[in-house]
């Protein structure tokens, strides 16, 4: 192998690694520290706002919050591509209540604040709707309670994915 | 390496794989298509029972096939033809370039099961889960990589066009941008890096992979057929190095609205506004390089449809100048505006230039004319009006969305308002998706029964004189 192969090799290696690092290192900057005892017991003391990567630490492997599961469905099912997760600083206040702040995603991972929103924010959707009933029924057949509703009818949901995918709207406050 | 580089493939191979291919994926990714729009405008005219028919599992399959299929292969199957042009020389390795091809097909069948089955990672245009990934990076991107780069240094010319430039620089930055990008998926970063992140890898793979090659097919393809130089080095020197220096920065500006540090949105913006410099050098370099040929814009098909990009990327880098900055962002973002936006990028800019580089460098790699000039036309014409109304329906949808935004109406009265502009956008977009198997059955025939032509190889290929 000719020498500047290597040489390019290692440029490339070198060039990787350290992007990596000064990424790594500098994410710790914006808000993100690794999980200290106050960010385990915030995790404890507060209603799970989702799946994040300490779950298994503090539920044991194999044990997810019903509303962990539900972020997992919400994602698999790309309600995220409607459904955006940040209201916005500048109006949406009346209806969708206040924009996040780096609280409301510390140690989410993915964040699925969302770019394309078709459908109403759904960040405070805890607080502004709570009847389980009508999330059920609206899931199945969305223009049955929403005329005008552009939302799919999930009729494929498995009655246990949709509790959990219930659970992680209730847990969004 | 002889394994790679001995010479038991005909020249082309790779460059005629990659372009059928991405005729294919091109084909595959706007029908699936019709399930998102018709969706959107007509909620319950698919089986609800099936969810391969669903808009949230179909929408990131017709993005990937657009993007990964089509654009990334095309722009793969016009490094494999113009490098080796410009460079006077062979590819480095047909073999190479034929397995890449093959490995990417392969990759897209994996991403299309993956992803319509819901298995993805939930951060936009960074969908692919890491095993998927790590095979991104080392069986698509990496080895096409290799096969540009070690065809530039095995060149026997002395000097690099402007081509060549964004084609060595882009495969370095695609690389670089994927595995950033990628980063969330392996590590645990979370919160708003993690945001952030995602939001920089797809500004970057715009910026500093799809945007850059698609000019420099340009920079290419137009000077050739026209038969002028290029009007100006200089402003290609500016074109490159500020998209390098401008291009790379902005991927906050995605998050305008949420908690990200305020210094971060500004840096952002304002370099977001800095991308007029790229975008303009280039639209300026390449029209005046038309100078005194305008007449071919409409008698050259591939003129045509290049042209015709080149003409969109003036309204997308205004658009995409402004719209990002505080002044407009509040209003626009998040609407059907973008969504207009990012097809006026994908499917104005960046594929009319490539279908141009196709309908210029197919028949030349297969010896033939093109079967049928008048189905080319047909499928511009298609292609180009049904792509206008599709942008004026998204566009004005998203004013609507825009104006329910501000005045706080009920949402779903917004819902309710934009149902006609989704109708549109539907129909038009019917129009670009019946134009494309047009284009895979001209091109098909042309392999098939196009009228031979003795055209030079392609190491013969005139170099494009340089001009000052």
């Amino acid at each position: 192998m000719p020498r500047y192969v290597v040489g390019a090799i290692l440029v490339v290696l070198v060039i990787f690694s350290s992007i990596g690092i000064t990424i790594i290192a500098g994410s710790t900057y914006m808000g993100n520290i690794p999980p200290s005892k106050w960010a385990v017991e915030k995790e404890k003391m507060w209603a799970h706002t989702g799946w994040n990567i300490h779950d298994p630490l503090m539920q044991g492997w194999g044990a997810p919050t019903l509303a962990s599961k539900g972020k997992t469905i919400f994602i698999r099912e790309g309600c995220w591509w409607c459904h955006t997760l940040l209201p916005e600083q500048t109006q949406d206040w009346t209806y969708f209540g206040s924009p996040p702040t780096a609280e409301d995603v510390q140690l989410e991972s993915p964040s699925l604040f969302g770019s394309d929103r078709k459908a109403p924010d759904l960040l405070h959707i805890g607080s502004r709707n709570r009847v389980k009933a009508w999330h059920y029924v609206h899931h199945r057949n969305p223009r049955a309670v929403t005329p005008g509703s552009i939302m799919p009818a999930f009729t494929y949901l498995s009655d246990e994915d949709m509790d959990a995918l219930v659970a992680f709207l209730d847990s969004l406050k | 390496m002889s394994f790679l580089t001995e010479n038991d493939y005909a020249e082309g191979t790779a460059a005629k794989n990659f372009f059928f291919s991405a005729i294919v994926m091109l084909v595959i990714g706007t029908m699936l298509a019709i399930i998102t729009s018709f969706r959107l405008a007509w909620p319950d005219i698919f089986p609800n029972d099936i969810p391969w028919l669903h808009f949230g599992r179909v929408r990131p399959v017709h993005v990937h096939f657009v993007i990964f299929g089509w654009i990334f292969m095309a722009f793969a199957g016009a490094m494999c033809y113009i490098t080796p042009a410009l460079c006077k020389t062979k590819l480095w390795s047909e073999r190479l370039g034929f397995w890449n091809c093959w490995a990417w097909n392969i990759g897209m069948v994996v991403v299309f099961f993956t992803l319509i089955n819901g298995l993805t990672t939930g951060r936009e245009y960074q969908d692919l889960i890491w095993p998927v990934d790590i095979y991104v990076l080392l069986f698509m991107l990496l080895p096409l990589a290799v096969n540009v780069w070690m065809t530039m240094l095995s060149r026997r010319v002395e000097g690099l066009y402007v081509t060549l430039w964004f084609f060595g620089a882009a495969c370095l930055f695609i690389i670089l941008t994927y595995f950033i990008g990628a980063i969330p998926d392996f590590f645990p970063v979370t919160g708003l890096s993690e945001a952030y992140m995602t939001w920089w890898h797809a500004h970057n793979v715009l910026g500093l992979w799809i945007t850059p090659v698609s000019a420099a097919i340009a920079y290419y393809i137009i000077p050739k057929i026209s038969g002028n130089t290029l009007y100006s080095h200089k402003i290609g020197h500016l074109h490159f190095w500020s998209i390098a220096a401008f291009y790379s920065t902005p991927g906050a500006h995605h998050l305008m609205g949420a908690p990200i540090p305020e210094w971060l949105k500004s840096f952002a913006s304002v370099s977001g506004v800095l991308i007029m410099i790229p975008a303009l050098a280039f639209v300026v370099n390449m029209l005046m390089t038309m100078k005194d040929k305008w007449w071919m814009f409409t008698k050259n098909i591939s003129l045509q449809w290049a042209l015709t990009g080149v003409l969109f990327a003036i309204p997308l880098n205004i658009q995409g100048a402004f719209q990002q900055t505080r002044t407009l962002n509040w209003y626009i973002h998040g609407t059907h505006w973008i969504v207009a936006h990012a097809h006026l990028a994908l499917l104005g800019f960046s594929t009319f230039i490539e279908i141009g580089a196709i309908y210029y460098g197919l028949p030349k790699l297969l010896k033939r004319k093109i079967y049928s000039l008048k189905l080319a036309k047909i499928h511009f014409w298609l292609t180009a009006i049904g792509f206008l109304g599709f942008w004026i329906a998204l566009t004005g949808g998203g004013l609507v969305q825009g104006a329910a935004k501000v005045y706080e109406i009920p949402y779903i009265e917004s819902v309710i308002a934009t149902h006609p502009y989704m109708v549109g956008r539907a129909v038009f977009g019917l129009m670009i998706i019946f134009a494309q198997p047009l284009f895979l059955y001209n091109m098909v025939m042309t392999a098939k029964y196009g009228e031979r032509q003795e055209s030079k190889p392609v190491i013969e290929d005139k170099i494009i004189p340089a001009a000052t």
